[in-house]
């Protein structure tokens, strides 16, 4: 059994103009271009969340991929039209904290040794900060997700307090309260990483953590 | 920009990566073809790689499959006739009959006849079984029995399976209101507050607010259907609530039905009555379970009770346990129900005032409803004015209330919390406010 139109007609796509609201609506009406207009107007905004809130030890493009798969089966859930940017930046979120999850069940079940981990693909990056990144990600890979992603979006990234509570759907204290958990879960579980140690004396701030 | 000198160099180490502008273009370059490049319109989560030569294996299969199927179902008998003159659209397109009703005729004359103003898509199909998404409206389904027919329907959060039956359907997203009335055969309804599945048969109607809290109704059997088959105005109830739900719930039930027949001028009435349960009470102290985390176990122990017997009977200091449990469970119907019933138990005191902050922190947290979160947590604040909860409930009702639009409103409270918690976790937020 099958549903088939009587007649077919091929979409025309033409670029699209419009404010957030306007793309928004577009989207939920599944008008031709909307998506594609949704991909050119934030795929590096997404890129960059998905960067810092999982390392650059990952396959981005694929992440990146189901961040819009996502996004695009879901956008019913937009709530605030005005606020699609946030609402994406939520759904690459949920995405990295999908996949954080995941892997640590796989850790559980390789049992690698940390000199067994592949090193983080960076080219012409001196050695100094490619270790520094890389003990970055294997502190927060100890950290619970709940601390993790208000970490990497706020204190790495520099986003909003505001905007960092939108992604992790939560209230402004609630998000103030991880930040500060976060912030000394990852300076005691540093301690244990001689470069980070001394990144982190450097900057006053966390001498007070 | 980072807001620590340590974070700031992370992210500036990072950028070094991120910055190259080759890895960017490439990576969105890519991604952009998988999503968009024609040969992959309806683009998919990514796979793991298989042989060439499986392609074409799976190609011969799926070239086979197709002449086995085309012999089976000839093409003149596969139709989607529209009753408007808009592009009748495909499988797995949108369907919209957002100008005139528009339905979809399958191969076994089951039918989804698609009320004006309505929108869905057939998901996937195949043999009889057809998964269909209704987005929002009303729509009449008429699935053809046979020993192998299997239809889902999704409304909203409620999935509808069906067997054989012919039934009307409505989803309201704004309200988010399911409602189901069958008129002939049976099927079963999972959602909120249904978890575990309900069975609706011939002549009953369930209808559920889910932004509401509302617990879905199920009418007696012999409750009495005035509307006519297919009429567009076809959905109303002269009902009982089900068995399970007590009489803690009419006040809802009826504002919602008298909101929505103002709202649309039809005549709803639902009349409840509560019966007696001969469920055995519970042994176990919820406080205990929810210290140890178990709030599933909590949940289903009401359940099992029979909500309406833990309303109307459980002391209210459980009421709260249940609430909360619900509430940690992301239950926010039963948690919500649980606080009012509480509430309406015992009016005032400290329970109630807590029960008033936990339900303005659901509209808040959960349903983004920040006018009925500002009223709740203004309830809170008005029942204890020197309550622990004080500084949170001042802090949540400022953001709310700017959040609704209430300027005036956030600006009193944001002098109100600085005033009082001059270094509460609030207080940026307060000068912020007050600086506007």
């Amino acid at each position: 059994m099958a549903a088939r139109p009587e007649m077919k007609t091929e979409p025309v796509r033409v670029p699209f103009i419009g404010d957030d609201s306007a793309l928004s609506r577009a989207l939920k009406a599944q008008q031709p271009g909307a998506r594609e207009a949704l991909f050119d107007r934030y795929a590096t905004h997404v890129r960059g969340v998905l960067v810092r809130t999982l390392g650059t030890n990952v396959d981005l493009q694929d992440h990146l991929h189901n961040v819009f798969i996502e996004a695009f089966s879901s956008t019913s859930s937009i709530r605030d039209d005005s606020r699609l940017k946030s609402w994406l930046t939520s759904v690459a979120v949920y995405t990295a904290i999908a996949h954080i999850r995941k892997s640590s069940r796989k850790r559980w079940l390789v049992f690698s040794e940390p000199e067994q981990l592949p090193d983080v693909p960076i080219k012409d990056v001196e050695v100094e900060k490619r270790q520094a990144l890389t003990q970055v990600y294997e502190v927060l890979d100890k950290m619970s997700v709940k601390e993790r992603i208000p970490f990497s979006l706020r204190i790495i990234d520099g986003m909003p307090l505001q905007d960092v509570a939108d992604a992790c759907g939560v209230s402004l204290a609630t998000i103030k309260r991880r930040i500060a958990k976060s912030k000394k879960r990852f300076a005691v579980l540093a301690k244990n990483y001689p470069l980070l140690d001394e990144l982190m004396d450097d900057d006053a701030s966390w001498r007070q953590v | 920009m980072s807001t620590s000198g340590f974070g700031n160099k992370i992210a500036e180490y990072q950028d070094e990566y991120l910055s190259r502008k080759d890895m960017v273009e490439n990576d969105i370059e890519a991604v952009r073809q998988r999503l968009f490049a024609p040969a992959n319109r309806f683009a998919s989560r990514p796979k793991k790689k298989v042989p060439v030569i499986a392609f074409g294996f799976a190609a011969a299969v799926a070239a086979l499959a197709m002449a086995l199927l085309l012999w089976v179902y000839p093409v003149g008998q596969e139709r989607v006739s529209t009753d408007s003159a808009s592009t009748a659209d495909a499988t797995g397109k949108w369907l919209n009959a957002r100008l005139a009703d528009k339905s979809v005729v399958f191969t076994d004359n089951s039918k989804i006849l698609l009320k004006k103003g309505a929108t869905g898509r057939v998901l996937t199909e195949h043999g009889h079984c057809v998964h269909f998404l209704l987005e929002q409206g009303r729509a009449r389904v008429n699935v053809k029995h046979y020993s192998d027919t299997n239809w889902l329907i999704d409304a909203g959060p409620y999935k509808v399976a069906v067997i054989g039956t012919q039934f009307l359907i409505s989803w309201d997203p704004n309200d988010q209101v399911f409602e189901l009335k069958m008129i002939e055969g049976i099927v079963k309804i999972t959602g909120p507050n249904v978890a575990e599945g309900k069975l609706i048969s011939k002549k009953e109607t369930f209808i559920a607010g889910v932004a509401s809290g509302e617990i879905p109704i199920l009418p007696d059997e012999n409750a009495e259907h005035t509307d006519t088959v297919g009429d567009d105005t076809s959905i109303r109830s002269d009902t009982q609530t089900h068995a399970g739900e007590s009489a803690v719930q009419e006040p809802h039930i009826k504002q919602s039905a008298s909101s929505r027949g103002s709202r649309d001028n039809k005549s709803r009435k639902v009349l409840s009555k509560t019966k007696t349960l001969d469920a055995a009470p519970s042994e176990i102290s919820w406080q205990a379970l929810n210290r140890e985390g178990k709030y599933a176990e909590v949940v289903a122990d009401a359940r099992k009770m029979g909500l309406a017997k833990v309303f109307g009977t459980k002391p209210t200091s459980e009421l709260l346990q249940l609430g909360d449990a619900a509430r940690l469970q992301k239950d926010w119907a039963l948690s919500k129900d649980a606080y009012l019933a509480l509430r309406k138990r015992e009016p005032a005191g400290r329970n109630a005032a807590i029960a008033a902050f936990s339900i303005g922190r659901i509209a808040f947290d959960a349903h983004r409803d920040f006018g009925a979160a500002a009223r709740w947590l203004e309830i809170y604040l008005k029942e204890a004015p020197n309550g622990r909860l004080e500084r949170e409930a001042l802090g949540r009702l400022m953001e709310a209330q700017q959040k609704s639009g209430n300027i005036t409103g956030a600006r009193r409270s944001a002098a109100r919390y600085l005033n009082k918690f001059p270094r509460g976790p609030h207080a940026d937020v307060a000068n912020s406010i007050l600086k506007k």
